[in-house]
């Protein structure tokens, strides 16, 4: 991927020598040399590896984050660092190699800790730039376009779309607009996007565009889990949620009520939900943080007016704390045990992917003394069973892994099939991970009972039919990485090839024998039940 | 002349070698290819072989027949191609037989005594083996056309507005589409990659180069997909004397959901994949290959691959109460009715080669 | 030969080998029939056979089957061209007929066990004689399964099966006919007899064999029919209550006129969706290519 990285550079590096050189024109300044970091953002990782997918999975590490600030002034554009020798880069270049790892591959699942680090470095290059932004006063506006526009007078744009090597496609496109105008920024930009149909690699690379835009505005905290969950680096519904509410916890730490304003309401409105809406564009949120979320609300609500903000605040952290104890931690252990007991000797479960939680249920059962083996069947492009069976083959347990086009090889070996879910819908169908539903129904032919285990907090009301995420949440060109052979498929897009990745699917209730909670093993048809229960509860507390 | 035999005997033993060679180390080019290798290889076979009656030349061609098999016992086609070879050569004795007894025996007695008339074929003929030849020769040619007829079906069964799905690549399937889609017919086509061999990449490629409206998506989206779908087209490489196809693997998972979803499933397949043989459980050695584990697992991963079974087998068993109709050379037929095409086709002593 | 003679010819023919099928009793006797025959003319001789068939199927034996072996012999052995010398012909034919019949049973059995998996778990009905000589030569083959039969009310045959199978070192239980869909998630797969295969392709069987064929059906499990060519019988059933009576009730019930709404029938009749493949001595077939062989064989 680096590779690929390096042969586009210099296309998208041609196409942007006019407006580099108009850039450098303005500017004026292709020397100032970056310099390491004057900020230290302090590093934290959001906690628990309990809570993230797979243990094992490098992918969903959190990466070290390596605050590399770029110099502060207005010339932010020659600060831009030469990507092979071409000025796009806002990268940081402490100079001792780390060239390499600015060079920024398309992002992540394949991301190594070298470009984990290079994009955090971008980041808080970014984060520099728009500090700097602010404290120049130029070019601030509240329009994130025009805040990117603003970057892009000073090759923000194109160094945004050069940070995504794996993007060539229109990288002209942009820069010209933001090269050509320094000034005028917003209008020949618009135009240009209005006038023709972008490719999916144009929409990703606005999208990131935009969340750089909007990223100024936000803590440092935020910005850097936004970025988490647009690469892909903490993927699962329990990794999501127990990072966001890790990062919320701190982020609350640091709140003061203004003056003339309620905590109860101001925290809210005017804190947190911007910082939601920006996680949620950065990638939409699961039913797990939503649910979360919603409960935090609910607790930020019932803070009494009188109350100081030490103690509301210390009150709502612990509330946070509770709720991953109570709903991520001990649920897991009540799964576990109920299905521990389903578990007999000489099984031979198959599992789907990689769900933090069926590995918790595997590992428990083996520590427990039970034996049995496992299936894993793995899908692509994501290959998230690869980290599953690492983890499972550490446990000590045995493992054969297949691939889901085989699976029905598998079954004929299989006793049960164990899921895990990222929501259980109101009528009992279950948001997964793509290819679930086909496990499922081809247990059911082979007659093979299908467990979920899922925890009560991401039960939802919301009804989901088909799968039909429209939102993107995976890149596409992920299928056309075929392992250690040369991609088959170069050009998809002049082809007029399209791809589909998508991420999720939804399983019907009548695949499913049985639920399995920490409250119990539950038919599907009882989520309402259990989502009345909560209710209940919640208004009883 | 006896030079000349030795050398012909040398030339036809070095390319039996070379193409059993070829088949052991999978170095064919698709299936048509094997068969027209194949039978090009009997008909050297039949041209040299001495006998003096159709027992021997029967035994002969099986014997060599067995040797070339043996290469991969899981390549129907090999066998396929020699039953049917050995099916011509009795039923060519056979007409040569009727021809000599036309005046003793009326038609309906003859009629009745069908399974006497052959007898142990020891009856001599002259004519037998130029007969033989020219009837497998008759074979080579129909094989030749397989695809072509078989795509030439194609505006039947894909109508405007279609949307299709298939998996892995397979030629004749490609053959299929493309030629609908050049009698102007729009259609949609969802591809499926094929993994762990990414077949599907490449037809993904070719049918979008044709100007085909083609998606590529990964086996696990198949479920997603489904309910958008019209039509389920795969190719297969063979078909079971039960109806049943043996296929690239993720055909049955995708015929399961076809199922499921009430998508009718077609199979384009041209006749000589079609065997005598079942397959009762798809657990029979001869029926699966299974592939390196570094398809799945590389090198890298090395921890993990000492500890851990990697299956990776190549095809799938689809049972024919999946399948809705085959399109073949011959036309359009229900799965059900292969098992007529299995008596035209094979003797039935043959089918134990 | 008279009707009496008949009779006590079947019987014996019976007695003598229990192995025997009643078809194959009954050809016997139809053949010694030709041979001591003292009819004239060809439509004589074909009334006797006729006469000597009714009779035959007035005794217990199974009707569907005798019925269907008689008129294919009568099918087959008339269907020369015939003036003089119809006897001799009419004989040889019969006799070649006999033989191909007595090899049927040894060409199914052989079909059959290449389907039986070492390793398998086989769940059967009632005791049928072509299914007890299949699972025995699978065990000669050295395979190793393991047998489940239905008691099989209300002759409770089963037994007998079990005593039979059990001699010859096939590990065998006996369930209740009830425990069917109990059973039915620890079977490989499900292999039965058939006193009469007809047109549909579905089969007529002793009592319970439906049951066992839906549930294998629900559960994904194959169901596999052994029977000979000579079972094929001229019959298309669309319900159960469309199947005919002298199949369904003893010979005696239907003589004494008895109620029949409160008899019970000894068999039952699977449709062919039931079926997966049926082992047979024209080979295996699928249930669909039945009605392509009964148009050979009867036309």
């Amino acid at each position: 991927m680096a590779d690929s990285g390096k042969v586009k550079a210099p296309d998208s590096g041609k196409k942007k020598n006019k407006s580099q050189k108009k850039r450098a024109e303005s500017s004026g300044d292709g020397g100032a040399t970056p310099t390491p970091s004057k900020e230290n953002v302090p590093v934290t990782k959001p906690a628990s590896p309990e809570g993230a997918t797979a243990a094992a999975s490098t992918g969903e590490k959190t990466p070290d984050v390596k605050p590399a600030q770029g110099a502060q002034g207005p010339k932010q554009g020659g600060q831009n660092p030469k990507k092979e020798g071409k000025q796009q880069k806002n990268q940081n270049k402490p100079e001792q190699g780390q060239k390499g790892k600015g060079e920024k591959a398309p992002p992540k699942p394949e991301a190594g800790e070298g470009e984990q680090k290079s994009k955090a470095q971008l980041k808080a290059e970014r984060r520099a730039i728009q500090e700097a932004q602010r404290a120049a006063k130029a070019t601030k506006t509240a329009e994130s376009g025009g805040g990117a526009a603003a970057a892009g007078a000073q090759g923000q744009p194109s160094s945004a779309g050069a940070a995504n090597a794996g993007k060539k496609e229109n990288q002209g496109e942009k820069s010209k607009p933001g090269g050509a105008a320094v000034a005028v920024r917003r209008i020949p930009k618009k135009s240009s996007k209005t006038t023709e149909k972008m490719t999916e690699e144009q929409l990703w690379a606005k999208k990131e565009k935009n969340l750089l835009g909007k990223a100024y505005k936000m803590d440092h905290t935020i910005v850097r889990l936004g970025y988490q969950y647009f690469y892909h680096n903490i993927v699962g519904a329990n990794a999501r949620c127990l990072a966001l509410l890790t990062t919320l916890k701190e982020l609350i730490g640091k709140y003061k009520t203004p003056e003339e304003k309620e905590l109860s309401r101001d925290l809210e409105k005017n804190y947190l939900t911007p910082c939601i809406s920006y996680l949620n564009e950065c990638r939409p949120i699961s039913t797990s943080m939503g649910n979360a979320i919603k409960h935090l609300k609910l607790h930020i609500n019932q803070i009494p007016s009188d109350m100081d903000d030490k103690t509301a605040i210390a009150r709502l952290q612990e509330e946070i704390e509770s709720f991953i104890h109570v709903n991520l931690v001990m649920a897991a252990k009540g799964v576990a045990e109920f299905a521990i007991a389903k578990i007999d000797d000489d099984d031979v479960i198959l599992v789907y992917a990689a769900s933090s939680l069926i590995a918790k249920v595997l590992k428990a059962a083996h520590d427990s003394g039970k034996r049995f083996r496992v299936i894993v069947v793995e899908g692509r492009p994501r290959t998230e069973g690869k980290s599953m069976l690492r983890f499972l083959v550490r446990c000590g347990i045995m493992c054969s892994y297949v691939y889901i086009g085989s699976a029905s090889h598998a079954m004929s070996e299989a006793t049960k099939v164990l899921l895990g879910a990222a929501a259980m819908f109101a009528i009992g169908d279950m948001h997964s991970r793509t290819g679930n539903s086909m496990i499922a129904a081809l247990a059911k032919a082979n007659n093979l009972p299908v467990l979920v285990c899922c925890e009560t907090y991401k039960f939802t009301e919301k009804v989901q039919l088909q799968a039909g995420d429209s939102q993107m949440h995976a890149r596409s060109k992920d299928l056309l990485h075929i392992g250690h052979r040369p991609p088959v498929i170069t050009d998809h897009d002049a082809m007029g090839l399209r791809l589909l990745n998508q991420m999720y699917d939804v399983t019907q209730s009548r695949y499913i024998t049985a639920l399995v909670t920490e409250l119990g093993m539950l038919p599907c048809t009882s989520v309402p039940v259990v989502l009345r229960r909560q209710e209940d509860l919640k208004l009883n507390a | 002349m006896p030079g000349g035999d030795g050398d012909k005997a040398n030339d036809l033993k070095e390319r039996i070698s070379a193409f059993v060679d070829e088949i052991k180390k999978s170095n064919t080019n698709g299936s048509c290819d094997v068969a027209i290798k194949t039978i090009n290889l009997l008909i050297r076979i039949i041209s040299q072989a001495k006998f003096s009656n159709a027992r021997e030349l029967l035994v002969h061609v099986r014997v060599e027949g067995m040797h070339i098999q043996a290469a991969d016992p899981s390549e129907n086609i090999i066998g396929n191609i020699i039953r049917r070879v050995l099916k011509i050569i009795r039923e060519e004795y056979r007409e040569l037989l009727l021809q000599k007894n036309e005046d003793q025996v009326s038609a309906m007695e003859r009629l009745s005594m069908a399974d006497v008339d052959e007898g142990d074929y020891s009856t001599p003929f002259p004519q037998l083996k130029a007969r033989v030849i020219e009837a497998v020769s008759e074979l080579k040619i129909e094989l030749e056309g397989c695809v072509e007829n078989i795509a030439a079906l194609a505006p039947n069964y894909v109508n405007e507005n279609d949307v299709i799905l298939t998996i892995g690549r397979s030629k004749t399937v490609e053959a299929f589409l493309k030629s609908a889609a050049h009698k102007h017919i729009k259609f949609r086509v969802y591809v499926s990659e094929g993994a762990p061999f990414y077949g599907g990449h490449e037809m993904a490629k070719n049918l979008a180069q044709a100007k085909i409206n083609t998606t590529l998506i990964t086996e696990c989206q198949i479920g997603t997909i489904m309910p958008l779908v019209n039509k389920v087209i795969v190719g297969t490489h063979s078909i079971m004397a039960n109806g049943g196809l043996k296929a690239v693997t993720g055909t049955n998972i995708m015929a399961v959901l076809a199922k499921e979803h009430n998508k009718h499933v077609i199979v384009c397949s041209s006749l000589y994949k079609l065997s005598p043989l079942f397959h009762s459980t798809p657990q029979h050695a001869s029926f699966n290959k299974f592939s390196s584990p570094n398809e799945l697992l590389d090198y890298e991963d090395a921890e993990l691959l000492s500890k851990v079974e990697v299956i990776a087998p190549i095809f799938d068993y689809v049972p024919p109460d999946l399948v809705s109709m085959v399109v073949t050379n011959n036309g359009a037929q229900s799965v059900t009715y292969v098992y007529r095409l299995v008596k035209d086709f094979y003797h039935a002593d043959d089918v134990d080669l | 030969m008279d009707n009496d003679g008949v009779l006590s010819h079947f019987k014996e023919q019976l007695r003598e080998d229990p192995e025997m099928s009643a078809a194959v009793a009954a050809i016997k006797t139809l053949v010694k029939l030709i041979e001591t025959s003292r009819a004239g003319t060809l439509s004589e001789l074909r009334d006797n056979i006729k006469n000597a068939t009714e009779v035959m199927l007035t005794g217990e034996y199974s009707y569907a089957s005798v019925s269907s072996g008689c008129e294919q012999f009568l099918r087959n052995v008339s269907l020369a061209n015939l003036d003089r010398n119809f006897k001799t012909v009419m004989l040889e034919r019969a006799n070649i007929f006999l033989k191909e019949i007595l090899k049927a049973r040894s060409k199914t059995v052989q079909m059959a066990t290449r389907f039986i998996d070492d390793g398998a778990t086989i769940l059967t009905h009632c005791r049928s004689r072509v299914v007890m000589q299949v699972l025995k030569a699978a065990a000669k083959e050295n395979k190793r399964f393991t047998v489940y039969v239905t008691e099989s009310n209300p002759d409770q045959s089963g037994y007998g099966a079990q005593e039979e199978l059990t001699k010859h070192g096939i590990p065998t239980t006996v369930i209740l006919d009830a425990a069917v869909g109990y059973i039915m998630e620890r079977v490989q797969l499900v292999m039965l007899g058939a006193e009469g295969v007809v047109e549909s392709g579905g089969i007529i069987n002793k009592i319970g064999t439906y049951p066992i064929a839906i549930t294998a059906k629900s559960m994904n499990k194959p169901v596999y029919v052994v029977a000979e060519s000579f079972k094929f019988v001229r019959a298309f059933p669309l319900n159960q209550k469309d199947v005919p009576d002298h199949f369904k009730y003893p010979q005696s019930t239907l003589r004494a006129q008895k109620d029949l709404s409160k008899e019970h029938p000894l068999v039952d009749y699977t449709p062919p969706e039931y079926i997966d493949l049926m082992f047979t001595d024209q080979g295996v077939l699928t249930p669909s290519a039945v009605s392509d062989e009964l148009i050979k064989l009867y036309c």
